[in-house]
């Protein structure tokens, strides 16, 4: 177990290699002279296309700038913002709470729905009840999460009253009012994963229960739910975890999007406001540190995965 | 002497096959309900400037966030436009950023997909880890970032989805060449001299082609979802131009005054992504010969 984590990440060393150059070079996507649009266009003073030119090292050839800000990148320092001149480091630290509580708000409801509703209707295979989660899972995954936000909003929100639908409290400020502000934005963006989950659960117990071992385990006189729960959940969650590990990296995506619309203080929207303003130091720190999580977050699925399953960790 | 009955093999048409799929595709009742409904939206789309009611940027002041009656359908918007006929221009555009984004991808993945399995060793590890780079980043965020950098426009819209779709189909490609390129008949075709460009186009072609559009039109639904996105967003297709997602966009300014304006987009992204979804879950099960 101990070489399989050690190859794993010393594999993660290009990857990252890879993914920094990749976000370093998404400046160059601006048209035209980068620090002339960067410093507000055709309208711009000279004084302050040199300040911003200065600022991102476009004097220098592009593999000098490149090492620079990766020697900064690593030490978690992107630079400042072109327009408030705050560290961006610092930024994505302050923010950094709130999107991993929605995010993990969001893996929380995906298993509470996801598993149960997998169960149901993979524990009997065409019946009504698996028709309706297929059904449910079918729309779950087409329904935009923003959406389904929307209609959250209204319901809870603006017709019942129940929930708030905008702002964040710290948990440190508040434990329970933290809870409440997370559910909707939990539900709206943990739907997809949950419907995704419970879909693959589905398809993987119904063929596991097929397998002769369950079938013994029945002969047996073993009741549905010991047969399920000691013998057949185990082996059917593999597929499962495979998909939650893929999952993440949309999660992490649609975390921008249900930040802006439940106006949570996130890496979300400050991402996004820096994309409107083409604030380039933000863009390249708030990708690169989401990317690094969608790594990490791989990396334990993948670590997980080899425990559950020794073959994994030699092949 | 009479001439002696030669056995003739029919050897079906590609039209004749073609014909026969769709017949088996129409006898899954999922799969046939989303393709009609698909081909509907596409006639829908096509003929919007003749069957819509009024016209996408037609403003009626006088009769603004109205639910829907006998004059506007599915309602009026803020400005007193009608939902309907902005649905119909909207699926104009909304299909265009998916299909165009789809078709690029293709165009970019095919290439470099092929190559990579085809030729391996390092080439097709370089290409892999770009390939794995590109994939650590959540998609979403990727376009976003593509379409603010490049700047907010149906082209730059389109590159920056292809970009977010091309390692998929890379990743695809490449590992169905990898499958193709042990079988028998791929050796076989070698062994009697068989070029490689030949090989590729002849044999190994020919048999991603079914993965691959499945992948395809689940791709599809994305790219209506992801599109949405971005111009709920701002960074995508700009007001006053209707697509379902500056819909979306401008319906959620108005969730206070008009909960109505939510339902007619959403419902309409969320039918056709589903859509695209059952037809690729009925091409599959098809094309394995279920």
């Amino acid at each position: 177990m101990g070489r399989f984590v050690l190859r794993r990440l010393v594999g993660l060393v290009p990857l990252l290699l890879v993914l920094s150059v990749a976000v370093f070079l998404l400046v160059y996507l601006i048209p035209g002279d980068p620090a002339v649009t960067l410093a507000g266009g055709e309208a711009a003073t000279p004084e302050r296309v040199a300040e911003v030119r200065e600022q991102l090292g476009f004097d220098e050839p592009v593999v000098v700038q490149y090492g620079d800000w990766l020697a900064d990148a690593v030490r978690l320092d992107f630079g400042e913002s072109l327009y408030t001149g705050r560290a961006v480091g610092d930024e994505l630290r302050a923010r950094l709470p709130v999107t991993a509580s929605v995010v993990l708000g969001s893996v929380v409801f995906a298993l509470l729905v996801g598993i149960p509703l997998g169960v149901l209707g993979g524990m009997r295979p065409a019946s009504k009840t698996d028709s309706a989660v297929t059904a449910l899972a079918s729309l779950g995954i087409a329904m935009p999460s923003f959406w389904l936000a929307m209609i959250l909003i209204i319901v809870f929100g603006l017709e019942l009253d129940w929930l708030p639908v905008r702002g964040y409290v710290s948990f440190a400020e508040s434990p329970w009012e933290w809870f409440r502000h997370l559910i909707l934005p939990s539900i709206a963006l943990g739907t997809l994963m949950g419907a995704t989950l419970a879909r693959q659960l589905r398809g993987a117990l119904a063929d596991v229960l097929e397998a002769d071992y369950v079938r013994t385990a029945r002969a047996k006189g073993l009741g549905p739910v010991r047969v399920v729960g000691k013998h057949a959940f185990k082996n059917a969650a593999m597929p499962a975890v495979t998909i939650l590990g893929l999952q993440i990296a949309y999660l992490f995506g649609g975390t921008v999007i249900i930040e802006e619309i439940f106006a949570l203080p996130g890496v979300g929207t400050y991402l996004v406001n820096a994309i409107v303003g083409q604030d380039v130091p933000i863009i390249q720190g708030g990708i690169m540190m989401l990317a690094v999580f969608v790594v990490l977050a791989n990396l334990i699925v993948d670590l997980t995965y080899g425990f559950l399953n020794p073959k994994v960790r030699v092949s | 002497m009479t001439a002696a009955t030669i056995p003739t093999v029919v050897v079906p048409t590609l039209a004749g096959r073609f014909r026969a799929f769709l017949g088996r595709l129409f006898r899954r009742p999922a799969a046939a309900a989303a393709a009609t409904y698909l081909l509907l939206l596409v006639v829908v789309a096509l003929l919007a400037p003749w069957i819509a009611p009024h016209g996408p940027y037609e403003q009626d002041l006088n009769a603004i966030n109205q639910a829907p009656n006998a004059a506007h359908w599915l309602g009026t918007d803020d400005l007193g436009r009608d939902v309907l006929s902005r649905l119909m221009y909207g699926a104009r555009i909304s299909l265009a950023s998916s299909v165009l984004s789809v078709g690029a991808a293709l165009v970019v993945a095919l290439p470099v997909g092929l190559v990579s399995g085809y030729v391996g060793g390092r080439l097709d590890n370089v290409l892999m880890r770009i390939v794995d780079g590109l994939q650590s980043i959540p998609p979403l965020v990727l376009a976003l970032a593509i379409a603010g950098l490049l700047g907010p426009s149906l082209r730059n819209i389109v590159i920056a989805l292809a970009v977010i779709f091309i390692p998929a189909f890379v990743r695809l490609i490449r590992g169905q060449v990898l499958a193709v390129k042990e079988e028998t008949y791929v050796e076989a075709s070698r062994s009697v001299g068989a070029s490689s460009g030949y090989i590729v186009r002849k044999r190994v072609l020919h048999n991603i082609a079914s993965p691959l559009i499945v992948q395809a039109s689940i791709t599809l639904g994305f790219g209506l979802l992801a599109e949405a996105g971005l111009s709920f967003l701002g960074l995508g297709i700009q007001p006053p131009e209707p697509s379902w997602g500056v819909m979306l966009s401008r319906a959620y300014d108005y969730i206070f005054e008009a909960h109505w304006l939510v339902f007619p987009p959403g419902v309409a992204i969320m039918l056709t992504v589903l859509a695209f979804n059952l037809l690729g879950d009925g091409l599959r099960d098809t094309l394995r010969g279920g």
